[in-house]
C-alpha cells in the first residue's frame, strides 16, 4: 500500500531509532508531507528550545503522493525550528530523494538530539543505520554523495546532505540533493549541522502498490495531456523557470541594487537564449515529471572552465543577478558555488544586496568589509569571493552568514538605519523581485509562516488579468483582476496559501498546479489522484480545511517559539516609502499604501478566523480545525487564561 | 483502445515515453501561441508570426518579441531607463 510508509524517530544523542505507523486520523487531519511534518515539528520540537540545541528536531517529510505515478510527485519537505528566523523552518525540494525514501519504507523522519561526532543515516528497505561520517566532514555537497555511493557499493543510492556552510552553522545553510535541488530556505542545513548530521543516504526496493492501478495509469496520461497543453508548461520545458525573467524585467518588476532600481536595460545579455548559446548542456527532470524544466550547463572556458551543473532558474537570475552582475558566467559560477557549499541563494543574495547598499551609503567601509570594495560595479568579482567567505565564516562572511536579523544586530552600531536597508520579513530575506506594485504579493510575504517568501502564497494568477467571473469561481468571492488593486486580495492570498499547503502535503511540484495557470491541476484532479492512488476519499472542502489547519498550526508555532504576531506581518519599509522609479507606466510610481495594507490585513485575519489585534486564532477557529487538542501555549498567552 | 504513454517495467512502474509526452495533448490550441497580453494595458495582442517587434494597438507600448518553438514571448520593451 502507498500508505504503509512509516514515521521514524531517530535520536542522535541516544543513538536510538523507533518507528511508528501513520494513524488514519493523522492522514485525515494533515494528509502528508508538509502537513504531517508541521504536526511532528509542533510536537517534537521542545518549546523554547535553542534552534541549534538538541531540543530542536529536523523533520524530513515526503508527500502522500511522493514516489507515485501522480505527475511530478517528487517533493520532500524539511523543517524544524529555524536558526535563521527563530520561527518555523520549512523548505521543499524536488529531485529523486523523496521517492527513494518512500521506496525504502519511510514517509517521515524525525531527527532529534545531537551526535557528538559527525554521522550520516543509511536507510534501506525498512532499515535505518547511524554511520560514522568523520571522513565526510569538510566535503562539499557534490563529493559527499559519491563517497557514500562508493563505500556502500550502489550507484542508485540517493543522498541529501549539507555542505561546509551547514557544518559551520551558517544560518543560511541548506539541506540539498542532486546537482541542484535544495530545501534552501530557513536554515535547514544549519539545523542538520548542529546535530552533526552530514547526510542521509536512501535506497529502496519496496513497491508502492496503487489502489486502482489501471485507472491510475489512464488518469496519469490525461493529467500529462492536461499539463502539457498549457502554454506555461511548454514555455518551462524550453526556457525552464527563466521564462518568467524577461516578462517581469520588461514590466519593471525586478529589483536591482537592493530595490533602488527595478529594471535591467541590458536584458539582451541575460536572456535564456544568450545562456543557451554558450552554456546549455541539456534539460533534465525530477522524478516522474513530463515538463523537464531543469537546464544543465557547462562552462567551457575562462576561470570556471569545466564546471558542470544544473540551472539556471528564475531564482538564480533574481537572486545572484540582482547585484547588477551582467554576465551568465558569474551567475552560473555563483550558483555552482552556492550549491557546492550548501547556501540558500535567495536569502544570501538579499542580505548581500543590503550590505552593499550600506557600503554605497557610507554606513560601513572597508574596515568592516575586510578590505573589500563592495561597489555595485564589482558584483561580478564579489559573488564568488563572498560565497566562499560566507561558507567558511571568514572575513565579511562571518557577518553575512548570520542572516538578516544577525546582520542588523551586528551592524546597527554603525547606523540606526541598517534595519531599513536589510530587507526581510520575520528574519527571512526576500527574492529580488518587486512586491510593492502588487498588494497581493506584499500581503503574501508579510503573512507567510516562514517569512518573506514567494512560494508560500504567491498568486501569480494576479498578473494574468483573468476575467473577474473566472476569479470569482476560483476564489468564491469578488477579486479584482487588476494586480495593483487591493480589492479581494486578502481572499486571493488566503486561497493560495492554503492551496499551496495542500500541494506541499501531496508532494507534487507547485509549478504543475494552479500556481501558474487555472488550466493546470487543482482540487478536482488532486481528489482523483488521491482516490486512484491511495484509495482515500476527500472532498475539496476537506482538502482546503487541511491547508488551513496546516497554515494555522505553523502560525501557532511561530507565536509559541518567536512571539510573532500582527506586528511582524509587515513588508520592508522600502516597499511603502519608496515608489518604483522605472518600468512600464502601469508600474512606475507604485508602492504599498500603509493604510490600505492595514485594512487588507484586517480582512485577511477575518477570513482566517484570527483576531485583528494580534493575528492569532480565536478558540472557535482552533476548535473548528481540531487544533484545540494540540499542546498549545497559544491560549495562555493570547487570552490570559 | 486506450494508448498509454508508458511502458511498464518489470516492477510495474512506468517508463515515460518522452516523445509522446512532449507532443502534448489534444487540448492544446495552436492559435494561442501567438497571442500575448500587453504588460502595460493588459489588452490582448495577436503577434504576426516571426515578428521581432510589436506595438500594442491599444496603449502603443512597443515590445521586442522572441519565438520559442512557435510560441511568442515578450523579451523587452523598446524604452531604456533602468540599470
Amino acid at each position: 500500500m502507498t500508505l504503509r510508509s512509516k514515521i521514524a524517530i531517530i535520536d542522535l544523542t541516544k543513538k536510538s531509532i523507533t518507528t511508528e505507523s501513520i494513524p488514519e486520523k493523522m492522514r485525515r487531519l494533515y494528509l502528508g508531507g508538509r502537513g504531517i511534518g508541521a504536526h511532528l515539528i509542533y510536537n517534537h520540537v521542545e518549546p523554547g528550545t535553542d534552534p541549534l540545541g538538541p531540543g530542536n528536531a529536523l523533520v524530513i517529510s515526503t508527500g502522500i503522493l511522493t514516489g507515485t505515478i501522480a505527475p511530478a510527485a517528487a517533493r520532500t519537505h524539511i523543517g524544524g525550528k529555524s536558526p535563521l528566523t527563530g520561527g518555523f523552518a520549512s523548505s521543499n525540494m524536488g529531485g529523486f530523494f523523496g521517492p527513494e525514501l518512500k521506496f525504502a519504507g519511510f514517509e517521515h523522519l524525525v531527527i532529534k538530539g545531537a551526535s557528538d561526532k559527525p554521522v550520516y543515516l543509511w536507510i534501506h528497505d525498512g532499515e535505518i543505520e547511524i554511520k560514522d561520517a568523520s571522513h565526510l566532514w569538510g566535503k562539499d555537497t557534490f563529493e559527499t554523495p559519491q563517497i557514500i555511493r562508493d563505500e556502500l557499493g550502489d550507484e542508485e543510492i540517493k543522498v541529501a546532505c549539507i555542505g561546509i556552510a551547514g557544518e559551520n552553522l551558517v544560518r543560511l545553510a541548506n539541506f540539498r540533493t542532486g546537482p541542484k535541488n535544495a530545501a534552501g530556505r530557513t536554515g535547514t542545513g544549519c539545523i542538520a549541522g548542529s546535530k552533526k548530521l552530514k547526510a542521509i543516504a536512501v535506497r529502496g526496493h519496496q513497491d508502492l502498490k496503487l489502489a486502482h492501478p489501471r485507472e491510475a495509469l489512464e488518469y496519469a496520461k490525461e493529467a500529462i495531456d492536461q499539463i502539457m497543453s498549457t502554454k506555461v508548461a511548454k514555455a518551462m520545458s524550453v526556457d525552464g523557470t527563466s521564462f518568467i525573467w524577461n516578462v517581469t524585467n520588461t514590466s519593471g518588476l525586478l529589483e536591482f541594487r537592493n530595490g533602488q532600481i527595478n529594471k535591467f536595460d541590458d536584458w539582451q545579455k541575460m536572456t535564456i537564449e544568450a545562456f543557451e548559446e554558450k552554456y546549455k548542456a541539456g534539460m533534465a527532470a525530477c522524478f516522474n515529471c513530463s515538463v523537464h524544466c531543469r537546464h544543465q550547463f557547462r562552462i567551457k572556458d575562462g576561470p570556471w572552465a569545466g564546471v558542470f551543473g544544473e540551472g539556471p532558474e528564475y531564482n538564480t537570475q533574481t537572486s545572484l543577478g540582482s547585484f547588477g552582475a551582467d554576465n551568465w558566467e558569474t551567475l552560473l559560477a555563483g550558483w555552482h558555488l552556492a550549491n557546492k557549499y550548501g547556501i540558500d541563494t535567495t536569502g544570501w543574495s538579499n542580505d548581500v544586496r543590503g550590505v552593499m547598499e550600506l557600503y554605497q551609503r557610507g554606513i560601513i567601509d572597508k574596515k568592516v568589509t575586510g578590505g573589500l570594495d563592495l561597489s555595485w560595479s564589482n558584483a561580478n568579482q564579489l559573488i564568488p569571493i563572498l560565497l566562499e567567505q560566507t561558507a567558511k565564516k571568514e572575513g565579511l562572511g562571518a557577518i553575512l552568514g548570520l542572516g538578516s536579523l544577525g546582520i542588523i544586530r551586528e551592524l546597527s552600531k554603525y547606523s540606526e538605519d541598517v534595519g531599513y536597508y536589510i530587507l526581510h520579513v520575520k528574519g527571512l530575506g526576500k527574492l529580488g523581485n518587486v512586491d510593492r506594485a502588487q498588494p497581493s504579493f506584499a500581503l503574501g510575504i508579510a503573512t507567510s509562516t516562514r517569512g518573506a517568501d514567494h512560494l508560500r502564497s504567491r498568486p501569480a494568477l494576479d498578473h494574468y488579468h483573468l476575467p473577474e467571473e473566472v476569479l470569482r469561481d476560483l476564489y468564491g468571492g469578488y477579486v479584482s483582476n487588476d494586480f495593483r488593486s487591493y480589492e479581494g486580495k486578502a481572499r486571493m492570498v488566503r486561497w493560495h496559501e492554503l492551496t499551496y499547503a495542500v500541494v506541499d502535503c501531496l508532494g507534487t511540484c507547485k509549478f504543475q498546479t494552479v500556481f501558474f495557470s487555472p488550466n493546470l491541476p487543482a482540487y478536482k484532479e488532486w481528489i482523483k489522484y488521491l482516490h486512484l492512488i491511495t484509495g482515500l476519499e476527500f472532498t475539496k472542502e476537506e482538502l482546503f480545511d487541511i491547508g488551513e489547519r496546516v497554515y494555522t498550526l505553523e502560525r501557532m508555532f511561530n507565536y509559541r517559539e518567536a512571539g510573532y504576531t500582527r506586528k511582524d506581518d509587515r513588508v520592508p519599509e522600502r516597499c511603502i516609502k519608496e515608489p518604483l522609479k522605472h518600468g512600464l507606466p502601469a508600474i512606475k510610481g507604485a508602492h504599498i499604501d500603509r493604510e490600505k495594507f492595514e485594512k487588507l490585513l484586517d480582512e485577511y485575519y477575518e477570513l482566517h478566523g484570527w483576531d485583528k489585534e494580534n493575528g492569532l486564532p480565536f478558540p472557535e477557529t482552533l476548535k473548528r480545525l481540531e487544533l484545540d487538542k494540540e499542546p498549545s501555549h497559544l491560549h495562555r498567552k493570547s487570552h490570559g487564561a | 483502445m486506450t494508448v498509454f504513454p508508458f511502458d511498464l517495467n518489470p516492477k510495474g512502474l512506468p517508463n515515460l515515453n518522452r516523445k509522446t509526452i512532449l507532443m502534448g495533448g489534444s487540448m492544446r490550441k495552436q492559435e494561442r501561441d501567438n497571442v500575448l497580453r500587453c504588460l502595460n494595458c493588459f489588452g490582448r495582442m495577436e503577434i504576426p508570426l516571426k515578428a521581432k517587434q510589436y506595438m500594442c494597438p491599444n496603449c502603443k507600448m512597443e515590445y521586442y518579441i522572441g519565438w520559442r518553438e512557435g510560441q511568442a514571448k515578450i523579451l523587452g520593451s523598446t524604452d531604456k531607463e533602468g540599470a
